[in-house]
């Protein structure tokens, strides 16, 4: 994987960024695929990984723990979402992270809407009321 | 050999309701008042998208670089389900990074505040223009209601199948309250 230069430099203060956002992922931009909602997970070859950028051993570190959201991922390293989503996708054609399937986009039977379906919301509604 | 409980484990499955509003106007608050976290804040670095979504009136020389804020919290429910609440980014003119936020929500809370009325009407206009399901909560910021609601919606035209109702956004049980709202709507929907 060829990981930007500037993004190799030592950055610190944790998560605070000293080079311009998108140096470190080397200028790319992705918007496809990966909602703000969306879930990833540390996988056993992320845990043993060398030699990668700050950014996204912290990524590794936090989706490590527990399941995350694209858009925590982007509060805790106080990245920007759009930056988050390229190392995210980075990290996972590495295999060394898992992206989780988006709620919306599990197949059910029920009619839905936007992968929304009845039962989905009917749970949803007995958790919220028994808050 | 450490443990590897998400390895192990069955993900979450994640849903999210959108709460909009006028800038100011306690979206934070309100995710605060029920999120299991404390709402976090993230950015998306904005560029030359915005050139041209203008809500504002007649402004176009859009800075090329700036940045939006976003908070949003999370509540765990039973049944491994994870619902996110996003706060939508206050000014109108960041109405285009809205279409990220609702794809694949339950629904949204329009949070209202009757001294400023027309700062919701952006958000009102939005989800109505999409088909989203919306409730209008009224924030009572000192806890006393100054309009009635029946005024309040003719105010904001909006029409009889729109839920209104009073919230407080500092208060657990009534945010709770406009997020049953939402579902139930978005329910009603689905089975119509």
């Amino acid at each position: 994987m060829a990981d930007n230069q500037l993004a190799e430099g030592d950055h610190g203060d944790e998560g605070a960024y000293t080079v311009r956002p998108y140096a470190v992922t080397g200028g790319r931009i992705e918007t496809e695929g990966l909602e703000v909602e969306t879930l990833v997970s540390t996988l056993d070859a992320g845990r043993s990984a060398t030699g990668l950028t700050p950014e996204k051993k912290k990524i590794l570190e936090l989706a490590g723990e527990n399941y995350i959201s694209i858009a925590e991922l982007s509060a805790h390293c106080k990245l920007p979402l759009g930056v988050i989503r390229v190392l995210v996708r980075d990290l996972s054609d590495a295999e060394y992270l898992e992206i989780q399937a988006n709620s919306t986009a599990q197949p059910d039977g029920e009619k839905e809407s936007g992968g929304l379906t009845l039962s989905l919301l009917e749970s949803v509604l007995d958790g919220i009321a028994a808050l | 050999m450490a443990s590897q409980p998400s390895s192990e484990t069955t993900a979450p499955t994640v849903v999210k309701i959108v709460v909009a509003g006028g800038f100011a106007v306690g979206k934070t608050t309100f995710i605060g008042s029920i999120s299991d976290i404390d709402p976090l804040n993230t950015e998306a670095a904005m560029t030359e998208h915005s050139v041209g979504v203008d809500d504002a009136g007649g402004v176009t020389d859009r800075k090329t670089h700036t940045t939006v804020a976003m908070d949003f919290g999370r509540i765990a429910l039973p049944g491994s389900l994870w619902l996110y609440l996003f706060g939508t980014p206050g000014q109108d003119r960041f109405l285009f990074m809205w279409d990220d936020l609702v794809r694949g929500a339950i629904g949204a809370v329009v949070l209202v505040d009757t001294e400023r009325l027309d700062q919701c009407f952006p958000a009102i206009d939005y989800f109505e223009g999409r088909g989203i399901p919306f409730v209008v909560a009224v924030n009572c910021f000192d806890g006393v209601a100054h309009h009635k609601l029946e005024d309040v919606r003719e105010a904001l035209g909006i029409s009889e199948g729109i839920p209104i109702m009073y919230t407080d956004a500092r208060e657990r049980t009534a945010t709770k309250q406009a997020l049953i709202s939402v579902v139930q709507l978005a329910m009603e929907r689905i089975k119509s």
